[in-house]
């Protein structure tokens, strides 16, 4: 018998209704519930998400080399 | 398989002991009680575990061991595995040490995957009936076109034939009317936050628009089999792009509208209320409804996919500020608080949502591409979206989304919503584990080893939740000379509620530049002071870069952050990224945070 902790149970509801629907998600909950947690639209404030633009941006100039 | 079930069930969790001692003496000693031979790996193991909180035992260093047999590499990287996800608080069984294993240490070949997505969609046909159908060309039309179909007529000549009626007319008045139509619909949703004289009127956007139009169907000519590329210059397809973007467009300006009217009626009732200790939690409370409101605004909705970088720059700015009223007022600085936020209201009241021309027309691209391939093409907005120049943050955002990173997290929540109509989930983990469906042998495997590493880094990003401390990995794509190249960031970060603190972070790029060779740039803020150091070994690096780097570092200025200096250093010939942890300069204390600059 499958041992599950609450969270697996929790994402077996996510992958039958993923499975009822079609849809992409991952089907083992072992995996899946270490991939749920972090959204990064929640967890990282803009201000730490302009400075990556900013540096990606340089980093794009200096590839043409641009300076 | 004996090491699955043992380590399935291994609680690892609860062999964690608290504030466990390591120092040599003690640690060799434990060691020995083991009974096992004193091998290089059994002790790098035993330490590995004992770092993490976990008393070992000579059961779990064997399974391990055979666990760490089905890895490829050195043993040292099987220990970062193991390392990993023991910090992550992430089960240690075979699956997850090579899904992790996998992305700790090979890169996603973007240009091969891309390179699949593209033959699968150049086999995708298209559905003309359907599309004809959308784009409102008449029953009788399309009636005759499948019978042409049929009779096996030239498909070119048929759709010739459709279109040229109307090629290259401009909208018609009816179609003007109609779309006007549309905006007022729209309008009369949120009546009340209209502002009359707001810039955006329907004929300067109908005329914008069409202006947008015919850049994009040239654009898209020229991606597209010559049949469908006669399609799109019917007025049809004009009609259906003006009418979707005007519908959209408006969308996000009432939304923008609602957001400013919600927010500025907020600040106001802060504002209203008595200072004094009394009313503290109340107006905190309030603050950080705002706070969340704008992070919202700036993370999540369409309005920043289309507004210009100043404008965006100008919302987080406003964001930054609400923190620092935040900070005022739980030092009982009320005055200064009520400074900052009435600052932030004039800010508010001045800001109005412009589209960006690029934006708009880069939003008609997806539009025409889902209606004339029905988002089986869908992997060219995720390419476009790495490829794009000169970012803001919302594209950046745009572009980890785009790597998958986000993609169950955000799956699970439109499960939890019974979102189930909106399941246009465009980013690389969505796309590669739709075409796995259809494919076998090798190219099978290349998929699914690119799911496996987008899930590893998934791992590698796992949220902290007991730690005060969260620490990130993210592999970032962009476009040079047509390829797709990537490059790394390590990110530390102070948190509190879940949520990363900007004014106490280290960010840690990891850079091989065409010109100037292997570079990593570190960027601390230490109590919003941002100082940056970069390494590198090239000559000429530091005259060519200065400049952007300084120019950089005074911009943030206009974000929040309070303006370090820069300096350079030697790129050590050693494998920093591995370092990360010494380097970045955060580590977690038993006391707090602790930020070395």
């Amino acid at each position: 018998m499958k041992k599950y902790s609450i969270m697996e149970e929790i994402c077996e509801e996510y992958i039958e209704k993923s499975n009822e629907h079609q849809i992409n998600i991952e089907k083992d909950p072992k995996v899946l519930k270490n991939t749920l947690d972090m959204d990064i639209r929640e967890n990282i404030p803009p201000q730490l998400v302009s400075i990556v633009a900013g540096i990606v941006n340089i980093i794009e100039t200096l590839e043409k080399g641009e300076k | 398989m004996k090491i699955t079930s043992f380590l399935n069930t291994l609680k690892l969790n609860e062999a964690r002991t608290q504030n466990v001692e390591i120092n040599s003496d003690k640690k060799e000693s434990g060691f020995d009680s083991l009974s096992m031979e004193k091998t290089s790996e059994n002790l790098k193991i035993y330490k590995t575990l004992k770092d993490n909180n976990i008393e070992p035992t000579k059961e779990m260093i064997e399974e391990i061991k055979i666990g760490f047999d089905k890895l490829n590499g050195t043993f040292n990287q099987k220990i970062e595995s193991l390392d990993m996800l023991l910090k992550k608080d992430i089960e240690v069984n075979v699956k997850n040490l090579q899904i992790i294993h996998n992305s700790l240490n090979t890169k996603i070949d973007y240009n091969k995957i891309f390179e699949i997505l593209n033959k699968y969609g150049e086999k995708e046909e298209v559905n003309y009936d359907e599309l004809l159908n959308k784009l409102g060309f008449s029953k009788k039309v399309i009636s005759e076109f499948i019978i042409n179909i049929s009779k096996n007529m030239s498909l070119q000549d048929d759709l010739m034939n459709i279109v040229n009626n109307d090629i290259n007319e401009e909208l018609s008045e009816v179609d003007k009317e109609n779309i006007s139509k549309i905006v007022d619909s729209n309008e009369n949703v949120s009546e009340n936050a209209i502002d009359e004289s707001f810039e955006l009127k329907v004929d300067e956007m109908l005329n914008e628009f069409e202006k947008n139009v015919n850049e994009v169907i040239n654009e898209i000519k020229e991606e597209i089999p010559v049949e469908v590329a006669e399609l799109v210059n019917s007025n049809n397809f004009r009609m259906f792009l003006v009418e979707t973007t005007t519908k959209e467009m408006n969308e996000v300006k009432n939304e923008f509208d609602n957001f400013k009217k919600v927010n500025a009626d907020l600040i106001d009732n802060i504002l209203s209320l008595p200072d004094g200790n009394k009313n503290i939690d109340k107006k905190i409370n309030e603050l950080e409804k705002v706070i969340k409101n704008f992070e919202n605004i700036i993370m999540k909705s369409d309005i920043t996919l289309y507004t210009t970088m100043k404008q965006e720059k100008e919302l987080i700015n406003m964001t930054s500020k609400l923190e620092l009223a935040k900070e005022y007022l739980e030092k009982n600085e009320f005055s200064e608080a009520k400074e900052v936020l009435k600052e932030v209201k004039k800010e508010l009241d001045k800001i109005d949502f412009k589209p960006k021309d690029i934006k708009v027309k880069a939003f008609m691209k997806k539009e025409a591409n889902k209606i004339l391939f029905g988002g089986k093409n869908n992997f060219k907005d995720i390419y476009n979206s790495f490829s794009k120049k000169n970012k803001g943050a919302r594209d950046i955002l745009e572009v980890l989304r785009a790597t998958g990173v986000n993609h169950d997290s955000e799956m699970a929540q439109k499960i939890e919503k019974s979102d189930f109509n909106k399941f246009q989930m465009n980013n690389l983990k969505n796309a590669v584990l739709d075409i796995m469906k259809f494919n076998e042998g090798k190219t099978f495997n290349e998929l699914k080893n690119t799911v496996n590493n987008i899930t590893g880094n998934q791992f590698q990003n796992k949220l902290e939740v007991k730690s005060n401390v969260q620490q990130m990995h993210f592999s970032i794509p962009y476009e040079l000379n047509s390829k797709i190249k990537s490059f790394d960031l390590y990110v530390n970060s102070k948190k509190e509620n879940e949520k990363m603190d900007w004014k106490n972070s280290t960010l840690y790029f990891v850079v091989n530049l065409k010109n100037y060779g292997k570079t990593g740039i570190r960027i601390s803020s230490s109590n919003k002071v941002v100082n940056m150091n970069i390494k590198n070994d090239s000559n000429e690096f530091k005259n060519n870069s200065d400049k952007l780097f300084n120019s950089f570092l005074d911009e943030l200025s206009d974000e929040g952050f309070i303006r370090g200096k820069v300096t350079y250093t030697k790129y050590l010939d050693e494998n920093i990224e591995k370092n990360i942890q010494n380097d970045i300069g955060i580590n977690k204390n038993k006391n707090g945070f602790d930020v070395r600059i």
